[in-house]
């Protein structure tokens, strides 16, 4: 029998999800306005901060972790080379 | 306490798997998304939650592969532009059908049959690779500027409107739009880049050469993930604070990743990732069994198999660069004594 309403979940406190449909459901609540704070816009708009959002954390993730990169690589390179 | 909307085991789990991920695309230049979308339904999202919150993955990833891939690679901009109407048009039929399924209660069903059977063959494919290399020598290997026979027959039929590639070649609009279309529908049906498919097509039917061929894929996959999350963001069921924390981990993971190449021989762990993607297959199964049967137990098998696996071939690749690079340390300070 299918049951995807009365999954098993792995964390026994992991509530989060067990009223998916509701929480998810655009109609309902305004979708994604449940986990960012902008319900208020309209929902192209919401789509589009979203597609932003996630191209701003690219960017930033690139570049930062780039800089990390070129300060620590050459440390890590050379303690890897030097254990035994 | 919550960070991102998640809780520290959450938060803990999706950096470290995005990690792992991350290695994945970094090292093979696919295995992204696909692992994404039945980690997501194993921990029980609704497969449109799942498949959304995939796409969106896919754009940050595709972004950051792009970026990395522009300053070396070689992308066909115009190719890749030329797709995006086929690409909107297929992503808007895979997600009409998850919705579709969804609304009768089958999605995470069919996503999770569609995903044994994609897994499988792909892990297949790659097991088959690995025995190859094996026993070849690397006498018939591909040249970069080669084209296959079949995309040269396919490019001798003119059927109008025929456009200029980057590379100078002609290639027929339908054939493009019935690629980015069809890439489009499993991107849009199954939450993936669609790169393991892009590539292969773009390839074999279009007749781009391999180096371009790569960069353009990744372009289409920062297409599709665009598309995709926009589409899948007008339904509201991305979970940004799930996408965050995987790509936090994948963008480390893929530096890693890239930066193996050069000490890691492909060939040696082609084969660990092959056994992985069916390893990933088998525990698909097992949380559709779970479901199916109602037994919790399958669950956590398939959560420690699709965890397990990819944690394992994850320690293999660094493993091997780290020997790698050891080996490479104590020949270069042993070449000037030789010299002397």
């Amino acid at each position: 029998m299918w049951c995807s309403q009365n999954r098993y979940y792995l964390w026994p406190d992991y509530k989060r999800i067990d009223n998916a449909h509701e929480f998810y459901t655009p109609s309902l609540d305004g979708g994604i306005g449940r986990m960012i704070e902008f319900a208020v816009l309209p929902t192209a708009l919401q789509a589009a901060l979203v597609v932003t959002l996630v191209l701003i954390e690219a960017i930033g993730l690139y570049v930062g972790y780039g800089m990390i990169e070129d300060r620590v690589a050459p440390q890590v390179f050379k303690a890897i080379a030097n254990t035994a | 306490m919550e960070l991102l909307g998640l809780t520290p085991e959450l938060l803990v789990l999706f950096v470290s798997f995005g990690f792992m991920v991350g290695v994945f695309f970094g090292f093979f230049g696919m295995g992204g998304a696909f692992l994404v979308t039945p980690a997501l339904l194993i921990l029980g999202y609704p497969a449109p939650v799942a498949i959304g919150s995939s796409m969106a993955f896919v754009f940050g990833t595709a972004v950051i592969a792009t970026m990395k891939h522009h300053d070396v690679g070689q992308v066909d901009y115009k190719l890749g532009a030329l797709m995006f109407v086929g690409i909107i048009v297929g992503i808007e039929i895979g997600k009409m059908l998850v919705f579709g399924l969804e609304a009768i209660g089958r999605a995470e069903l069919v996503v999770g049959v569609a995903y044994i059977l994609l897994l499988g063959a792909i892990g297949l494919v790659f097991v088959q690779k690995a025995r190859k290399q094996d026993s070849a020598d690397g006498d018939n290997e591909t040249q970069d500027d080669d084209i296959p026979e079949i995309a040269k027959k396919i490019k001798s039929y003119n059927i109008p409107p025929m456009v200029r590639l980057t590379d100078g070649s002609k290639a027929s609009m339908w054939t493009i739009s019935g690629v980015g279309g069809g890439v489009g529908v499993v991107s849009g049906f199954l939450g993936v880049g669609g790169g393991f498919i892009r590539m292969p097509a773009i390839y074999y039917l279009i007749g781009v050469p391999l180096a371009a061929a790569v960069g353009t894929s990744l372009f289409g996959a920062l297409m599709s993930g665009a598309v995709g999350a926009f589409s899948y963001g007008l339904s509201g069921v991305i979970d940004i604070g799930v996408v965050t924390a995987l790509l936090v981990g994948s963008a480390l993971g893929a530096r890693i990743g890239s930066a193996s190449t050069a000490y890691v021989d492909e060939a040696d762990v082609t084969i660990y990732f092959g056994i992985m993607l069916l390893m990933a297959s088998t525990a698909v199964a097992f949380g559709e069994l779970a479901n199916w049967l109602e037994m919790p137990i399958f669950d956590t098998v398939s959560f420690v198999l699709l965890i397990g696996s990819s944690f394992f071939v994850t320690v293999i690749i660094i493993y091997y660069g780290a020997v790698s690079v050891r080996e490479q340390a104590a020949l270069a300070e042993e070449t000037p004594q030789a010299d002397d």
